[in-house]
């Protein structure tokens, strides 16, 4: 490159740009391609401009060194150079370049000839993007452009109101207006004969006819009179396009998309639906998963209209493709009703089995949210639930084990069979952990059903009671037990010795031998229960009893942090390893203990207040849980300070949360007048060590009264650590008056945690 | 027109280079893929990449602004994916928040990235429409052309999209654009090129 070889300047440069897409650095290149493009000749402006898209983008501060060449090029004699500087523009213009040459753009928008015209356009829509404020320069030219013949003009011509409408809302209301002229154009491409130019496939340029129907659909969106005279023209394309290639597939989804976004009359929507009906038998896969995706989007408004593709929908669950079995999987799910449930669930319980491993959880949630809502029967419900835990037990999320629990013990008449069930299950296959968990602590509730083994709707089954303290044992010892399942299962033995007669000694063996486990929660749990067999066995019968039904209301139910397992022992205070002085006295302080959680329900930690409130908390590994939970049941009130008040409007602040270097405050702005305060801004300054960042805020108008506020959310970053200090403006108008008001913030609130 | 061959690996044998000459449009299946991101949520294809069955990138374009790190982890990413894709199944994918379209030809994958509310139907039509371009302008064209015209792969590109929208729907126009433009090239140039058709044809009677 520093030779200034003119001839071979283009060639190295290009063999740069190869080198680049190889992936090798490349960025010395970039002043060279500012030279190139400043250079006259159109071979090395063409190389130069395609190297300035491919090495520079908006974030490098090189790119401004181009936008004096862009800009003389925009001017050039020739439309190619033009071009290209139009093209560059609209691929990686920033937005410093964007209001520079937003009236050069303007120019060339009224500019006589279409090629440059279209590109002007595009570049117009970048602006747009970029810097949205500038769509009112492009406005009235936008509308003027409709009336242009040459297909590429008016394809950009769409593009750019389509941007237009969608930033401001304004702009939606006045491009309504041209509504008629947008089906008058439609109803051209669709009627028009055979034209070379434009054709795909039979149909007249999709390309257009799609960017019609979504502009269409955004003028049409909550608007009756817009929409009704979309009404004929949709029902047209969707009657006339021919659907056998993807291109009229594309104009007819767009078509589906547009009627169900307007406000369409019910005879469209079915003709809606019955397209994407149609496509769920087409043979291309890709329109089939276009199709579910649509359904999908429809499923919650016309729930019956696609309960009527059910069976094709069911039917894809078994497609070999991924992307199609995920969205047959949840279209499934969304369709799952009262009716079907019975049906569905077999459908989708053979899906479980066969699915790919990443979508089972997926599944297997959706699966449980079904059968909570639809179950016929507690019995089906619960042969569901044990059936997702044998195929996909791994799958599932941690809280399935606890309301398994809580749904089994309010099912009491089926307290015999689902523990034969769990054992059987258990005795076949101990590696799914949470079934596991739930058939142990089953196995430990009712032991005494399982030994007596008649039950009347499922086979009976002679155990002995070393039948099942054999498997307990087994969950103890194999390795593939996590530790929460080993638990469970040392829990079961113990509450076994009370239901069982004659392995007591047995169990008592076991219970001491994990005494001395390394595991710390079991190891304490061992000791806890030697200590019930020592010393206090003559509450051991009252403590191991059976549990209450658990409250099924109460909320995210985290029983103590191995989830669920809690013994009748409250009666007992345990010297707790690790400090806490419970004191050991009889069961009226530990009531006390309840009673305080029991009342404190209204608090944000209710969930572990409750559930712990329901049945006794379990040791003191739980105790520990609920004197952490007393310390986190401080009130929760957030201090905020007023920073302003003047006139009427209020200005509070408050800190959310605040690290070593960051504080987060949110600035809360109040109106006690009688008018509305609009157009309300703040804007803050922080020393230069500190960096701010403010979000936006919730909303710029303050209603009168002081019914609602306006909330603005600030983060401050301080590496430094220094003092903080800000000086915040505030401006607003009332009564067509503008306010303005500094206040300096010298001290901050301490956030509502630490 | 630019000679590339000196970047050509001597180690490349013969048997690859027939493989690779052999014209994209026949095959039925073109990897195209477009990838188009945008900051902003709006309709818009963020990106297009076309890669090699071996996963070499041949063109990349990018409508938004992203860094050369995040570009490459794209890059990488949107090739592992596609092309653990068995041939028969469905051409979109949902990676990340973008719909990813993709296509191949012959050894080519082309490969879309569009916003969640992008007609998918349509970036297919895109990208066929892009083939036809390239096919039209070299004549049966095939990955060796993109390889070594890839400049001119990028001029099309820019003739039928910029910033991520069509800006001519028209295939006779974006042909005749191209045409003038090229006749605006200086001389030294033009001489390459033919130069280079009649290398083309060279390896295509291997």
């Amino acid at each position: 490159f520093r030779q200034s070889d003119n001839g071979a300047r283009t060639h190295n440069l290009a063999k740069l740009l190869y080198v680049h897409m190889l992936g090798y650095p490349a960025h010395f290149g970039q002043m060279e391609c500012v030279r190139l493009i400043a250079s006259p000749r159109y071979s090395e402006k063409r190389i130069g401009y395609l190297g300035a898209m491919m090495l520079l983008d908006e974030k490098q501060d090189a790119s401004l060194l181009i936008t004096n060449s862009i800009k003389n090029d925009l001017s050039h004699s020739s439309q190619h150079v033009q071009s290209l500087a139009l093209c560059t523009l609209a691929c990686m213009g920033s937005a410093e370049m964007c209001r520079d040459l937003a009236p050069e753009i303007e120019r060339l928008l009224g500019a006589s000839d279409s090629y440059i015209k279209k590109k002007a356009i595009l570049c117009a829509v970048h602006i747009v993007r970029k810097i949205p404020e500038l769509g009112e320069l492009y406005t009235p030219l936008a509308c003027s452009l409709l009336s242009e013949k040459n297909h590429g003009v008016l394809h950009s011509a769409v593009v750019l109101i389509t941007e237009l409408c969608e930033r401001n809302p304004d702009t939606l209301r006045q491009f309504r207006k041209t509504v008629p002229e947008l089906v008058h154009i439609m109803k051209g491409l669709i009627m028009s004969g055979y034209s070379p130019e434009h054709n795909v496939a039979g149909i007249s340029d999709p390309f257009l006819q799609v960017r019609i129907l979504r502009l269409l659909r955004i003028l049409g969106r909550c608007n009756d009179a817009a929409s009704d005279a979309m009404n004929d023209l949709l029902a047209q394309v969707a009657t006339n396009t021919d659907s056998s290639k993807t291109a009229g597939s594309a104009v007819l989804y767009e078509t589906v998309l547009t009627v169900m976004d307007i406000r369409s009359e019910s005879g469209l929507r079915v003709l809606a639906v019955n397209i994407l009906g149609r496509f769920l038998l087409n043979n291309d896969r890709n329109i089939r998963y276009i199709s579910m995706t649509s359904l999908q989007k429809i499923v919650q408004t016309d729930h019956t209209a696609v309960q009527r593709h059910r069976g094709t929908i069911v039917d894809c669950l078994k497609d070999q493709d991924a992307s199609v079995k995920r969205r047959a999987l949840e279209l499934s799910l969304a369709l799952v009703s009262a009716t079907n449930i019975r049906t569905m669930m077999k459908e989708l319980l053979v899906f479980l089995s066969t699915c790919p491993p990443e979508l089972r959880a997926h599944t297997a949630s959706g699966i449980f949210i079904a059968a909570e809502r639809y179950a016929p029967s507690q019995r089906w419900h619960i042969d569901t639930i044990l059936h997702v835990l044998i195929t996909a037990g791994g799958d599932v999320r941690d809280e399935t084990v606890p309301n398994l629990i809580k749904l089994i013990t309010t099912a009491s008449e089926l307290h015999c069979y689902t523990v034969l069930k769990l054992y059987r299950a258990l005795i076949t296959d101990i590696s799914q952990q949470s079934l596991v968990q739930v058939a142990c602590w089953c196995i430990g509730e009712y032991g005494d059903l399982l030994l007596k083994g008649e039950c009347d709707d499922i086979e009976p089954m002679q155990l002995t009671e070393d039948d099942v303290l054999d498997a307990l044992e087994t969950v103890l010892q194999s390795h593939m037990s996590s530790p929460a399942s080993r638990a469970f299962a040392l829990t079961a033995t113990m509450k076994l010795s009370t239901r069982i007669t004659n392995n007591v000694d047995r169990i008592r063996s076991i219970v001491s031998i994990y005494g001395s486990c390394i595991d710390v929660e079991l190891q304490q749990r061992a000791v806890e229960y030697n200590a019930l067999f020592k010393k206090y066995d003559h509450m051991r019968a009252a403590v191991l009893e059976r549990m209450p039904v658990i409250d099924k209301s109460s909320p995210g139910d985290t029983l103590g942090d191995l989830t669920g397992e809690v013994t009748k022992d409250s009666s007992m205070s345990k010297p707790v390893p690790g400090g806490s002085t419970l004191p050991l006295e009889p069961a009226s302080q530990a009531f006390d203990l309840l009673d305080l959680l029991g009342q404190t329900d209204t608090v944000p930690e209710a969930s572990h207040a409750e559930s712990a409130a329901a049945p006794d908390p379990a040791g003191p590994s739980t105790g520990r849980d609920l004197l952490d939970l007393l310390g986190g049941l401080e009130t929760t009130v957030v201090p905020s300070v007023t920073v302003y008040e003047k006139g009427g409007v209020s200005l509070k602040l408050q800190c959310d949360s605040q690290t070593e270097t960051a504080v987060t405050l949110t600035f809360t702005a109040c109106n006690s007048t009688q008018n509305d305060i609009t157009k309300f801004t703040l804007q803050a300054a922080v020393p230069k060590s500190i960096q701010l960042q403010m979000k936006a805020p919730s909303g710029s108008v303050l209603p009168a009264g002081g019914h609602s506020a306006i909330t603005q959310t600030v983060v401050l970053s301080n590496p430094s650590k220094t003092n903080l200090k800000m000086r915040v403006r505030l401006s607003y108008s009332n009564q067509g008056m503008v306010c303005q008001d500094t206040v300096q913030i010298d001290s901050f609130p301490s956030p509502a945690w630490t | 027109m630019i000679n590339h061959r000196g970047l050509h690996s001597p180690r490349r044998g013969l048997t690859f280079e027939v493989l690779r000459a052999v014209p994209i449009v026949y095959l039925p299946r073109l990897f195209f893929f477009c990838a188009c991101s945008l900051a902003l949520p709006l309709l818009q294809i963020r990106f297009l990449l076309l890669f090699s069955r071996q996963g070499r990138v041949r063109l990349q374009k990018w409508f938004t602004a992203l860094s050369e790190h995040e570009k490459k982890k794209v890059v990488r990413e949107m090739s592992l994916a596609v092309l653990t894709r068995p041939p028969k199944a469905c051409n979109f994918l949902q990676w990340k928040d973008l719909k990813v379209v993709y296509r191949r030809y012959a050894s080519l994958y082309f490969c879309c990235g569009l916003e969640q509310r992008d007609n998918e139907l349509l970036t297919l039509e895109i990208i066929h429409r892009y083939v036809e371009l390239l096919d039209q302008y070299f004549g049966n064209v095939c990955e060796l052309d993109i390889i070594f015209n890839f400049e001119k792969a990028y001029f099309i590109l820019d003739e039928f999209i910029i910033g991520g929208e069509i800006q001519e729907t028209s295939k006779m126009c974006v042909a005749k654009s191209m045409e003038e433009a090229d006749a605006n090239q200086e001389v030294g140039h033009t001489h390459t090129h033919t130069q280079h058709i009649q290398g083309l044809s060279r390896g295509e009677t291997w």
